[in-house]
């Protein structure tokens, strides 16, 4: 279990991670969205142990990170932009992986070049950025970590190459047991693997639930009054806790932050004529949850 | 699980060692240059039925230790600790190594052992090969190859040391660079800028000596100051010179490349404090310490203002004792233009001209000030600074555009009148500049007075000199006072010729030929009909003249042409030993004659069979005859004055 408690981060005065905590289950999947700039990358790095937090703490199973060889043993990550030796071949970068990384399997790494059809003695500098991104994948899981750290990963890669890759990872959770933590823009290839979300802006955590109960209590509502009644009733206003409001006809579209059956028992007074309740994807739920925190679309006439 | 107490990381070492492979292959190639040319020099020697001793092997051991390893190991290791170290400048590549479950500790141990590998490499390439050839060539195996060995090793970890602390103090490539060359080479510009620019205002002093600044720049000291073939040691100065002299001289041998190793070891323990210390996040900066980035804009400027000003003082005022307001103005204009441009180099950005940068500019505006200040005063007297009597070996002074040395040891009095002149002229100081800004264009008055003072106990040795350019006039010679009539008189101290004819401790007289030289004409006229077999008999004659004051300068026209008749004497130096060679040093002797020297005069006539008016008359006749263009300019009646 990954446990990031009040963890602050500045960089010359400004306040990258403002207090965030959050908590990564272990064998779960966890999608970190947010915004660009939400502080995402910086969370990630301070959990690898490239950063040293300003305050707060991480720990890992119960064991602060910081400079701790033992838990970066178990841990493999796989950042935006990968670096690997100038000239070297995938071999030679194996090489050094089997190394430094105790639990390195030579069977795994064989077994997955039939995933990653990859000349081996190929210089990594010569393959296409998907390429490279491939090979990374295939060194990181080579490491048989328990813990895999995941910024932007799949970006670079072919649909194909995705599928195989999201389905390496999800084995690995479900026969090892091993923990990701994912940030991702791509909601609705995160949607189908996450089982948790925590949801960031400015530096801090808006959220942080399971998907299944973050997809519960966030709901679209198609409401429809009857005649006469062209704006919500005020009362109904202060009742309901709306992130979005919008109206077609008189059909009032309604974003809210309740289970359905909640929300039906809140509108029932109202004799509303039509209520329908739609569960939300997660790229919904971010627009939405964001669009709380002024982080709406702008309607912009160029 | 890993060791916990390991400091080394096996993986990393050999990729580091794989990575670099081109590096230590290309320096063990070259290296190897050095048994080829032991060999063909044997094979050059042995064509001259000479042989290579194992003494001159041990000296081209000792003279490698102190030129080509600190020269090798300074370009070597700026160019391996920039490899080695530049994962610290990128994030994609800092990220990397931290994320690896390698400690920090680790990382450093691991790179720093690397760093010093790949430098030291080519070494066990090419030592053994030249072990064999010199075993080959019969030159035996010297003791010298332990002290080579020491030397590489303590100047390897040295300068590896110094870019490793360069890299860690800075966050970019550039800025290790610049720091590397200013920790090296710190030394340097205070003796060449500061130093220099200091003396731009005092008398007679071009540079200062800066003997314990000079310890700061590691490769020009040994190139300059460590000289392994000299035989002093410490114990040659103990009861008789300072304790200080002692020092000295064991820096300038094994002594200060040991304490540089040392150094460069505690460079090394700072380099991994600082690294624990830096932040991931700097990779790019200029300065890997937000609180250092002051320092650096304030050195950089500072060194970079001076610099400037020294430059364009220099090309646009081209004088020798410069006005300190003037330099004051061209030194504030300079320091803002290096402050902002250095700003801007280590903040990344043109927007540099703050509110809040006014601060630090004024900060050094007042720092130029003082300098200044404190230059144009000469508030360290250096105008009146010499090496001390004990520390010189020798002293030369040029006289009638002709040096001449005289020796410390049996001279000491005479030097003690050096100094004392010395002092006179700096208390004249004022009254000197003066006069030759008053009278600048005036050539025909300029007389250079020139000490050369050698401190040779040191290893390689040192001069200090003094250079004086008085602007002299007749009239001057009615004040006894004047700095002209001092001068004279300082000149015609027969205790001075005597020591000049000395010549020299342990020289002899070979043999000695008269002949005619012409002020400013190339075409000395070289008799040799007056090879005296007798050298003694003139040296003999001379020196009676010299002890019955007959031996003296009376004019200033004395000082600025030569007199027409000179004699010559060619010396027999002592037996010295260079790289296992015994070598005869050679030396010469110049002293002019005049019409007083009447013993002198005799001798000359005895051989020469002519007088003295017509010698005279014969060198003239040649001189008329091959005289240039620009002798006509300066015309003089020599009889006046010879």
């Amino acid at each position: 279990m990954i446990v990031v408690k009040d963890l602050v981060k500045t960089f010359d005065g400004f306040r990258a991670l403002d207090g965030i905590s959050l908590t990564v289950p272990t064998g779960s999947v966890y999608g970190l969205v947010g915004p660009n700039g939400a502080g995402k990358s910086t969370l990630i790095r301070n959990i690898l142990g490239i950063y040293k937090e300003d305050g707060g703490s991480i720990t890992i199973d119960n064991i602060p990170a910081w400079e701790n060889e033992d838990v970066k043993a178990r841990l493999a990550s796989i950042p935006d932009d990968w670096f690997f030796f100038l000239n070297s071949t995938i071999k030679e970068m194996k090489d050094f992986y089997k190394g430094v990384y105790p639990n390195f399997s030579e069977e795994r790494y064989e077994k997955l070049k039939e995933a990653f059809p990859i000349d081996e003695k190929k210089q990594i500098r010569h393959l296409s950025k998907g390429m490279q991104k491939q090979v990374a994948f295939w060194l990181a899981l080579s490491t048989m970590p328990d813990y895999l750290i995941l910024d932007e990963p799949v970006d670079g890669l072919d649909p194909v190459m995705r599928r195989q890759v999201w389905s390496l990872m999800m084995n690995d959770v479900a026969e090892r047991g091993t923990t990701v933590l994912v940030s991702s823009h791509n909601l609705r290839e995160l949607e189908d693997v996450c089982d948790h979300v925590g949801i960031m802006n400015k530096g801090k955590l808006l959220l942080e639930r399971d998907l299944s109960s973050l997809q519960d209590n966030i709901i679209k509502l198609q409401v429809a009054f009857e005649e006469g009644v062209t704006e919500l009733p005020e009362a109904l206003n202060k009742e309901l806790s709306i992130l979005h409001l919008s109206k077609h006809g008189r059909v009032f579209t309604i974003i809210v932050h309740h289970s359905a059956k909640e929300a039906e028992e809140i509108l029932k007074p109202y004799n509303p004529i039509l209520v329908d309740a739609i569960p939300l994807t997660m790229e919904e739920i971010f627009v939405y949850e964001l669009g709380g925190e002024n982080y709406e679309v702008k309607e912009i006439i160029l | 699980m890993k060791s916990k107490k390991s400091f080394f990381e096996k993986s990393l070492f050999k990729a580091n060692i794989k990575r670099y492979w081109l590096i230590w292959t290309v320096l063990s190639v070259l290296m190897c240059l050095v048994p080829a040319f032991v060999f063909s020099q044997s094979r050059l020697e042995l064509a001259h039925g000479n042989m290579i001793s194992p003494k001159e092997i041990a000296y081209m051991y000792k003279a490698l230790a102190v030129v080509a390893v600190p020269i090798t190991a300074f370009f070597a290791s700026a160019l391996v600790g920039g490899l080695l170290w530049n994962y610290l400048y990128t994030q994609r590549s800092v990220g990397f190594f931290h994320t690896i479950p390698v400690s920090r500790n680790k990382l450093f141990v691991t790179n720093y052992l690397s760093g010093l590998a790949i430098l030291l490499i080519p070494y066990l390439f090419a030592a053994p090969i030249t072990m064999l050839v010199v075993l080959g060539i019969g030159a035996g195996v010297p003791s010298a190859t332990f002290e080579l060995m020491f030397c590489v090793l303590c100047e390897t970890i040295l300068f590896f040391s110094i870019a490793t602390v360069s890299a860690h103090i800075t966050g970019n490539i550039f800025g290790m660079g610049a720091l590397y060359l200013t920790i090296n080479f710190l030394s340097t510009f205070l003796t060449y800028v500061a130093s220099r620019t200091y003396c731009r205002f005092v008398l007679g002093v071009y540079n200062a000596d800066l003997v314990w600044t000079d310890f700061l720049s590691p490769l020009t000291y040994i190139l300059s100051r460590v000289d392994l073939t000299n035989g002093d040691s410490a114990a040659d100065y103990i009861g008789y010179y300072h304790f200080n002299s002692a020092v000295k001289s064991w820096m300038g041998g094994i002594g200060a490349i040991a304490v540089y190793g040392i150094i460069g070891l505690a460079l090394c323990f700072l380099s991994l404090y600082l690294y624990k210390k830096r932040k991931s996040e700097v990779a790019g900066d200029f300065s890997a310490f937000r609180i250092l980035r002051p320092a650096f804009i304030g050195l950089f400027s500072s060194v970079g203002g001076l610099t400037l000003a020294s430059l364009i003082v220099s090309i646009v005022f081209n004088s020798r004792e410069e006005d300190p307001w003037l330099f004051l103005v061209v030194s504030l204009i300079s320091a803002t233009l290096a402050y902002y441009v250095t700003k801007m180099i280590i903040e990344k950005s043109f927007f540099v001209f703050t509110k809040k940068s006014i601060k630090g500019l004024v900060a050094l505006w007042i720092i130029f000030s003082l300098f200044t200040i404190a230059a144009g005063n000469d508030i360290f007297k250096v105008a009146y600074s010499h090496p001390a009597l004990e520390e010189i070996d020798n002293l030369s002074f040029n006289f009638n555009a002709g040096y001449y040395d005289i020796d410390v040891k049996e001279n000491e009095e005479i030097i003690k009148e050096f100094f004392d002149f010395q002092n006179f002229l700096a208390d004249r100081a004022d009254e000197i500049k003066e006069r030759n800004r008053e009278y600048e264009n005036d050539y025909y008055h300029d007389f250079y007075f020139d000490i050369e003072y050698h401190v040779a106990k040191q290893s390689n040795s040192r001069f200090e000199n003094r250079d004086y350019r008085l602007k002299l006039f007749e009239e001057d010679l009615k004040d006894p006072d004047s700095i002209a009539s001092k001068l004279l008189e300082f000149l015609s101290n027969k205790e001075l010729y005597k020591a000049m004819m000395e010549c020299g401790q342990g020289y002899e007289i070979d043999s000695c030929n008269v002949y005619g030289s012409f002020y400013n004409n190339n075409n000395d006229y070289f008799d040799e009909t007056l090879w005296l077999t007798d050298a003694q008999e003139m040296y003999d004659a001379i020196m009676n003249d010299i002890e019955a004051g007959r031996v003296k300068v009376s004019s200033l026209n004395q000082l600025r042409i030569s007199p027409p008749i000179e004699v010559y004497f060619d010396l027999k130096g002592p037996v010295s030993e260079r790289m296992g060679r015994r070598y005869t040093e050679p030396g010469s002797l110049r002293i002019q004659i005049t019409k007083d020297m009447t013993e002198s005069l005799k001798v000359i006539e005895k051989y020469s069979k002519k007088s003295y008016d017509e010698l005279m008359k014969m060198y003239e006749d040649h001189y008329n005859e091959y005289s240039n263009e620009y002798s006509n300019d300066y015309s003089v009646d020599y009889s006046e004055d010879f």
